[in-house]
């Protein structure tokens, strides 16, 4: 699924990034895929998602999110 | 191998290398420009044995070889670029030890171009309480470079690796990356071009992401199509060999504590105590610049009045070059001065904000609200700086990665109210709105001060909006950044930080003031001689003449002498240059409804806006006396306002449409030049200044105009 339909508090696997800017600029900061996150913070009114990576966090915009497939740890 | 003699910090941003920086170098340091960017450079000495002394220079924070930002593309040409004034003979990558991953993948790639590293893992100390045990030997062993664990803040760890950095230090054997023999055919040409025997220089110079292709361009070398790709790739297989790395060097251990920063941010970031503790914030900085600044710039104020009077007793009376040192040259050092307390306090809090981490959760809260007007997040600090003082705002938008956001952010921050226009603002609205109250307790005149408030907030929103649409410029693209774990940042950089900024403004933005400040002053000063004479003499007779009445008694005498100096300054401004030009401008200023000497006024207005009220009692003659009663509401010079009519018609000049015309265009007008100075500064560009002070009175006029020709 994708990365943006993700509730608060959520933990998945970056699965895929379809776009290869995206991509990259995930890298330089140290995200990847196969990486496990936590969907740790959203800002209000569609604002922008924090993920929470071994501790770390990352912010990207809701419609870079969509571009980014999660698979749900269960 | 000789000893090291220039050496680089390189790091991410919050790596705390700035705080590295500081411990290592303390005030033997300079921070300054590189050349034709807006990038700090930041050099300092470093001793590091009896006679070995390093010049340290701490780069701007990256995140890897490939640019996304100006301050990364200096960095990265720094560190490709041998033939660079600042290229380093040493490297100390500084890592932040809980993000160990990300560091080492800029760590390999800078190891790669063939530079000596020395791996400096800052923060160890908050490593722990992740349960990760770092092994520093092995580490050092994996990558072939020698690390050294460190506490910026705590000082730890620092002698040792000033000992590392006075002996000579290998470069590391083998690349981390090797570079496919594919490309060899690429990168031969390349490397010719670059004048460079590293493979991994051509190698990043091919790849250079858009906008940031200087240095390829330079060199003449065409980007690689695939390029992201090609990246994409490399990231991928350095990542690999960080993972084997890390897999050897450190153990996880059970992570003991919950994060402290993830526990604030449930806090700090909450949709709805989130906003409240930012407007909280918010406010106190306003307040800090608004308030807390005022009583240190009176001291100044008043420090350089009194000491220019006694200039002026010390040299002889009525000299020429005297009121130049004083009324010119002095007072003009004093505007320029004046601005510093705001400055240090506005960068106190800048660097607070910053240095703890809570800045990157400005932009977090605020990037859905701003970035429909071409705004960062960021700039909301410089937007509400902006209506205490618009000079320190502007100073800080540098912080805002993004060169369009950061151009729009100071195209509008002169048009939120600042406190230079609140005594003008009185003046006017006390010309045309009542001293009543509503409802008992709200006042008229304070509903329509709010009112210039929120106007001028509106007018910058519209502003930035036109000019992101003008410039197709799309700030809601891709945007990736970093929320660093909070940490209280050290006193040092905080009382640095405000050092050289106000050292900054006072040296370069100081200049230019000052050269504007004397020659407003020979406007106000000088006029066509015989004109100047003929009133000079004409008043000296008449108090001479007064002076030696035997009808008039002393009160009376006095207050008749005053009146005739009151009246000399009056009539000489009017025939200065400053008068001459007033009245050449009537005609353009007319429909607006403003008669030559508001003319007068709104040329002298531009040392800076407060000076209008001081004009305006000149020029009606009112004395200093005049200006101001006890409540400070300036009912002297409004009554002789008040009065004025025009002596062909018989018409008031200060009707109600007069009035909000002037208000609106001291709303809109670009009437400050230390604030023009700042921008010349902080956009390297007199394009772009001179657009703003032509666009900012454009839209003074139409707004006047508009008004005046509305209600009259």
């Amino acid at each position: 699924m994708k990365l943006s339909k993700l509730n608060k508090g959520a933990s998945a696997t970056i699965v895929l990034v379809t776009s290869r800017d995206l991509e990259v600029a995930l890298m330089k900061y140290g995200v990847m895929c196969g990486d496990l996150f936590t969907l740790s913070d959203i800002a209000p009114m569609g604002g922008p998602l924090a993920l929470e990576i071994d501790g770390n966090k990352v912010a990207i915009r809701k419609s870079d999110a969509e571009k980014i497939e999660v698979k749900v740890n269960s | 191998m000789s000893l090291p003699q220039k050496i680089a910090l390189v790091g991410n941003p919050n790596s705390g290398k700035s705080s590295l920086f500081n411990q290592l170098t303390g005030l033997r340091q300079r921070i300054g420009n590189f050349p034709g960017v807006t990038v700090d450079r930041s050099v300092g000495t470093v001793a590091l044995g009896p006679d070995h002394k390093a010049q340290l220079i701490d780069l701007p924070g990256i995140y890897s070889l490939y640019p996304h930002s100006q301050d990364e593309e200096v960095a990265t040409e720094i560190l490709l670029d041998p033939t660079h004034r600042d290229h380093p003979d040493v490297v100390v990558l500084v890592a932040d030890a809980t993000n160990l991953r990300r560091s080492l993948l800029l760590c390999t790639q800078v190891m790669d171009l063939g530079l000596p590293v020395v791996l400096a893992l800052n923060m160890s100390d908050l490593v722990d309480r992740k349960g990760l045990v770092i092994n520093r030997k092995a580490l050092s062993k994996q990558l072939g470079i020698p690390v050294v664990s460190i506490s910026a803040l705590k000082r730890s760890g620092l002698p040792l690796l000033q000992k590392m950095l006075s002996q000579a230090i290998p470069v590391a054997p083998r690349p981390v990356f090797r570079i496919p023999a594919e490309f060899d055919k690429v990168l031969e040409p390349a490397m010719e071009a670059l004048g460079t025997d590293s493979r991994h220089r051509a190698w990043q110079a091919l790849l250079m992401p858009e906008e940031f292709r200087k240095l390829a361009d330079k060199a003449g070398i065409k980007v690689m199509d695939n390029a992201k790709d090609m990246i994409s790739n490399e990231l991928a297989v350095r990542y690999d060999h960080i993972r084997d790395i890390l897999d050897a060097s450190t153990i996880q251990g059970p992570n003991t504590r919950k994060g402290f920063s993830q526990q604030l941010d449930r806090v700090l970031l909450h949709p709805v105590a989130g906003y409240l503790i930012f407007v909280s914030i918010l406010f106190l900085v306003f307040q800090a610049i608004f308030a807390w600044a005022s009583w240190p710039m009176d001291m100044i104020e008043q420090g350089f009045g009194v000491s220019g009077e006694w200039f002026r007793s010390l040299m002889p009376e009525g000299a020429t070059y005297s009121s130049l040192l004083v009324d010119g040259i002095w007072a003009g050092l004093g505007g320029i001065v004046i601005y510093v307390p705001q400055i240090a306090i506005l960068f106190f809090f800048i660097s607070l904000l910053e240095g703890s981490g809570y800045m990157s959760r400005v932009v977090f809260l605020m990037d859905r609200i701003m970035s429909p007007f071409g705004f960062s997040g960021k700039s909301v600090i410089p937007l509400v700086g902006g209506m205490a003082c618009a000079i320190p705002s502007i100073m800080m938008v540098r912080s805002i990665p993004n060169k369009t956001e950061r151009l729009i952010t100071i195209m509008v921050t002169p048009l939120m109210s600042c406190s230079a226009r609140i005594p003008v603002y009185v003046l006017l609205i006390s010309l045309f709105v009542p001293e009543d109250k509503f409802f008992g307790i709200f006042s008229y005149q304070g509903l329509i001060m709010t009112g210039m408030y929120f106007l001028g907030f509106f007018m910058a929103l519209a502003v930035a909006w036109v000019i992101k649409t003008i410039t197709r410029y799309k700030s809601t693209g891709m945007f990736v950044t970093e929320l660093p774990l909070y940490r209280i940042p050290p006193l040092k950089n905080t009382l640095l930080e405000m050092y050289h900024k106000s050292r900054t403004f006072v040296i370069e933005a100081g200049r230019v003031i000052l050269v504007i400040s004397i020659l407003l002053w020979g406007l106000a000063n000088y006029g066509p001689s015989d004109k100047m004479a003929n009133v000079e003499s004409k008043y000296n007779d008449l108090i001479e003449q007064a002076q030696s009445d035997p009808g008039l008694a002393d009160p009376g005498r006095t207050t008749k002498v005053k009146e005739l100096e009151a009246g000399k300054a009056s009539e000489k401004l009017r025939a200065s240059y400053a008068g001459m030009i007033g009245q050449g401008i009537e005609p353009a200023i007319r429909p607006l409804g403003f008669d030559w000497k508001i003319g007068i006024s709104l040329l002298s207005s531009f040392a800076a806006r407060e000076v209008f009220v001081g004009t305006m009692a000149t020029i009606y003659s009112a004395g200093n006396d005049a200006i101001e009663d006890e409540d400070g509401r300036y009912r002297g010079i409004r009554d002789k306002m008040k009065a004025e009519v025009y002596t062909d018609t018989g018409e008031p000049v200060y009707t109600t449409a007069v009035a909000v015309s002037l208000l609106l265009f001291y709303a809109f007008a670009m009437q400050c030049m230390s604030t023009l100075a700042v921008v010349k500064k902080e956009t390297r560009s007199w394009k772009t200044t001179f657009i703003m002070l032509f666009y900012m009175t454009g839209l003074a006029y139409l707004a006047s105009l508009t008004a005046y020709q509305v209600l009259s």
